[in-house]
C-alpha cells in the first residue's frame, strides 16, 4: 500500500475515464447506429416517394422507359440495393436485389387516387447503410471517446497542478525535515492563500513547537547527564562505601569502594554474617531503622580473619520498592581511628609506668562492680594500700629506683589478683584492690600474704637492694557502704588506723572507733645478699 | 338594376357552361364499345387501350382552347395546366407522341368517320344527325 497520491490520482481518473468513455461511446455507438439505420430507411422512403409521381405515370401508362428511369434513380443511389416497379399493361420493371423488407409504395392513377395501378418497391441496401452507420456512429463515438479522455486529462492535469504535486512536495519536504531541527516548510510569497498555503503555515507552527519541546528537552537532557555523570563519579570513585540492601541483607547496588570494604564478601548473601563479628548489631539496625524511621549508625568490628579492622555503617530506611522494603547504608574504614581510640583509651584508664588501671579508672570501674554485686546479690571487699619506707627509697635511691620499685610493688600485687578482680594504681605509692570475696577470715588471709610477698627484697639495680613495707585497710561490701566513695573512705579510714598504729599491718573498717583491731604482720625477710 | 341583370347573366352563363354537354364519339362502323367515364379519362391521360382485334383506340384532341378546358375539367376535374404539364412530363421522359390535335369539331367528326379506332369528343350540340357516328359516352 505504499502508493503515493500522485500515481493513485492518476491511476484512478485513468481507469475512471476509460470506463466511463468506454461506457458512454459504447451507448452512443448503439444509439447512433440505430440511428443511422433508420435514417437510411427514411430517405429509401423519401427517395420513393420522391419518384411516387414519375412512378404513377408509367404505372398508370405502362410506359417502359419511365418506369426504367424510376428504377434506375433508385438503384442508382447507395443506399438502395433493388427496386421493382409493377404497373398496368404487364408493366414489370426490376433492378438490383429486392430481399429483405423492402419499402413498398402504391401506385394510383394521375389525377384519381381511387384507381391503383400498380406498385413500387425499394430495398434499401443494408449491408452498405450498416457499413454507413458503423462508419457515422464509430467516428461520433471514437470522437465522444476522445472527448471523454481529454477531459480526464485535463482533470487529471488540473487536480495534479494544484492539488497533487504540491502536496506530494509538501509530503517531500516534510519528510526531509528533522523534527526539532530549525528547518521550515518553504512559504512562497505568489502562493494562492488556499487550504494547501495554510497547511504548511500550520505545519510549520507546529515545527516550532517541537523545536522549542525538543530543544528543552534537549537542554534538560544533558543537564541531567552531566548531574548523573557527576553523581556517578561521586558514587564510583568515594572512598565511603555506599550501597542499598533489602531486610535480609542482600545487596541491591553498591560503589566500587563498597566492595574493598567489605572484602568482596558481599557477593555471598549472608555477607554480613561472614563480614561482621556481631552481625546480630547490624540487623537489630535495619530493625530500628525502620521502626524509628530515623538512620542507624554504628563501629562495627570484623569478625576473623580481620578483626583488628572496624567499620563504621550508617543505615536508613528508604522506602519499598515493587514490595520490598529498602535501606541505603554507607560504610567507613574507621580502623585507624579505632586503634588511636584504643590507644588513647589505655593510656587514660592505666597508669602508664605500672600498666594496672589508674585512679580515673579506678572511680569508673568502682560502680560498676558494685552495680554488678547487687543484681548478683554477692560480696566485695575494697583494699586500700599504702607502702611504707617509700619516701625513704626515693630519697636514698633517686626516682629512678623509686619507679622501680613502684612496678614491682604493682606486679607482685598483680599475683593476688583473682579473675573478676581490679588492681590499680590511686597514685603515689597508693594501690587499690577489689576483690570478691566476703569472708573476713579469707580476707584477712590475703591481707598478711600480701603484706609478707610485699616486704619482701626489691632489686634497685646492680647489686642494690631494699625494700617497702605495707599498710591495708579493708572495707566489705555491703556491710560498710552501698556507694564507691563510702566504701572508699571506710578502707581510707581503716589503713589510717593501720598507719597510726604501726608498719606492716591490716584492720577492717570499723563504724565505732573504738573497736578497730589492727593485725600486725611479721615479715621473713632472706638475709641481704651483699 | 344593371348589375343585377349582369350578375343574372353570368350566373346564367356559368351555368350554361357547366351544363355544357360534350359527347364521346367514334365511327359508325367501330366496334369500340361504350366506354365508363373513368375508361375516357384514361384513354385522354395517355393510358393505351387495346381493343379485341389487336388495334390500339387512338383518341383525338382539338385546339379549341375553351372546348378543350371544358372537356378535360368534366372528365378529369383538372384543369388545362395539370393536363398539359402532365403530358409533358409522358412526352419528355417516356417519349411518348402527344395526342393529335384537330382544328375543329368538324374535323373531328370526319377523322372519327374515317378511323375505326379513332375516338373525339364535341359539344353535343354538334353532334350530326344522321347516324355516321356513334356515342359512346355522354359527359353532362
Amino acid at each position: 500500500m505504499n502508493r503515493s497520491v500522485q500515481l493513485t490520482l492518476a491511476l484512478v481518473v485513468a481507469a475512471g475515464t476509460l470506463l466511463l468513455s468506454g461506457l458512454v461511446s459504447w451507448i452512443s455507438y448503439v444509439q447512433r447506429y440505430d440511428e443511422e439505420i433508420r435514417s437510411g430507411e427514411r430517405i429509401v422512403q423519401e427517395l420513393v416517394q420522391a419518384v411516387r409521381k414519375s412512378a404513377e405515370i408509367a404505372a398508370f401508362t405502362g410506359n417502359n422507359q419511365i418506369a426504367n428511369d424510376v428504377v434506375s434513380s433508385l438503384t442508382a443511389s447507395e443506399l438502395v440495393s433493388g427496386a421493382q416497379l409493377q404497373g398496368d399493361h404487364g408493366l414489370m420493371v426490376a433492378q438490383g436485389k429486392l430481399d429483405g423488407s423492402p419499402v413498398a409504395l402504391p401506385l394510383f392513377a394521375p389525377f384519381n387516387r381511387e384507381q391503383q395501378v400498380g406498385e413500387l418497391r425499394a430495398a434499401p441496401n443494408y449491408p452498405a447503410l450498416q457499413a454507413s452507420a458503423r462508419r457515422g456512429a464509430g467516428i461520433a463515438a471514437l470522437w465522444l471517446f476522445a472527448l471523454s479522455i481529454m477531459t480526464g486529462i485535463v482533470v487529471y492535469t488540473a487536480v495534479f497542478m494544484v492539488f497533487s504535486r504540491p502536496l506530494t512536495r509538501l509530503s517531500r519536504q516534510l519528510h526531509e525535515i528533522l523534527p526539532g531541527s530549525p528547518e521550515r516548510l518553504p512559504v512562497a510569497n505568489e502562493a494562492p492563500r488556499n487550504e494547501l498555503y495554510r497547511l504548511t503555515r500550520d505545519i510549520n507552527g507546529l515545527l516550532n513547537t517541537v523545536e522549542l519541546v525538543v530543544n528543552g528537552e534537549r537542554a534538560l537532557r544533558e543537564h541531567i547527564t552531566e548531574l548523573e555523570h557527576r553523581l556517578r563519579g561521586m558514587f564510583e570513585r568515594a572512598s565511603v562505601g555506599i550501597f542499598l540492601i533489602n531486610k535480609d541483607g542482600r545487596i541491591k547496588t553498591h560503589n566500587p569502594a563498597f566492595g574493598e570494604l567489605s572484602f568482596h564478601l558481599h557477593v555471598q548473601d549472608n555477607w554480613m554474617d561472614i563480614l561482621f563479628a556481631q552481625p546480630e548489631r547490624l540487623h537489630g539496625m535495619l530493625q530500628r531503622a525502620v521502626m524509628q524511621g530515623q538512620p542507624q549508625m554504628q563501629d562495627l568490628q570484623l569478625a576473623e580473619p580481620n578483626e583488628g579492622q572496624w567499620r563504621h555503617v550508617v543505615l536508613s530506611y528508604s522506602g519499598e520498592e515493587q514490595g520490598e522494603a529498602l535501606f541505603q547504608g554507607l560504610i567507613y574504614d574507621i580502623t585507624d581511628r579505632k586503634q588511636g581510640e584504643l590507644v588513647m583509651q589505655r593510656q587514660a584508664d592505666y597508669d602508664h609506668l605500672t600498666g594496672i588501671y589508674n585512679r580515673r579508672a579506678a572511680e569508673m570501674l568502682l560502680p560498676q562492680r558494685l552495680q554488678q554485686q547487687v543484681m548478683r546479690k554477692g560480696s566485695l571487699a575494697v583494699l586500700m594500700m599504702d607502702l611504707d619506707r617509700f619516701k625513704h627509697i626515693n630519697d636514698n635511691w633517686g626516682h629512678e629506683a623509686g619507679d622501680q620499685v613502684l612496678v614491682e610493688i604493682a606486679r607482685r600485687l598483680g599475683l593476688f589478683r583473682a579473675p573478676g578482680d581490679m588492681l590499680a594504681r590511686l597514685g603515689g605509692d597508693e594501690f587499690l584492690l577489689v576483690v570478691e570475696l566476703g569472708d573476713r577470715g579469707q580476707l584477712a588471709e590475703l591481707a598478711s600474704r600480701i603484706i609478707r610477698e610485699v616486704g619482701q627484697w626489691i632489686s634497685i639495680g646492680p647489686g642494690k637492694q631494699d625494700y617497702v613495707g605495707c599498710s591495708i585497710g579493708i572495707a566489705l561490701f555491703p556491710p560498710h557502704g552501698r556507694r564507691a566513695d563510702e566504701l572508699r573512705n571506710a578502707a581510707d579510714r581503716a589503713m589510717y588506723e593501720v598507719k597510726r598504729h604501726g608498719r606492716n599491718g591490716y584492720c577492717f573498717y570499723e563504724a565505732d572507733e573504738t573497736l578497730y583491731r589492727v593485725v600486725s604482720v611479721e615479715v621473713l625477710r632472706a638475709p641481704r645478699e651483699d | 338594376m344593371h348589375r343585377f341583370l349582369l350578375m343574372m347573366l353570368a350566373l346564367l352563363g356559368l351555368i350554361g357552361t357547366a351544363q355544357a354537354h360534350f359527347v364521346l364519339i367514334a365511327g359508325a362502323g367501330s366496334n369500340i364499345p361504350d366506354l365508363e367515364k373513368q375508361q375516357a379519362a384514361n384513354l385522354y391521360l395517355g393510358k393505351p387501350l387495346m381493343l379485341a382485334s389487336g388495334v390500339f383506340v387512338q383518341p383525338v384532341d382539338v385546339v379549341d382552347t375553351e372546348l378543350r378546358r371544358d372537356f378535360y375539367l368534366h372528365l378529369t376535374s383538372q384543369n388545362l395546366a395539370m393536363i398539359d404539364a402532365y403530358w409533358a412530363q409522358l412526352q419528355f421522359a417516356g417519349r411518348s407522341k402527344p395526342l393529335l390535335k384537330l382544328e375543329s369539331e368538324q374535323e373531328v367528326i370526319d377523322f372519327v368517320r374515317r378511323r375505326n379506332n379513332a375516338i373525339g369528343f364535341i359539344s353535343r350540340a354538334a353532334l350530326p344527325k344522321d347516324k355516321s357516328v356513334r356515342v359512346l359516352l355522354v359527359l353532362e
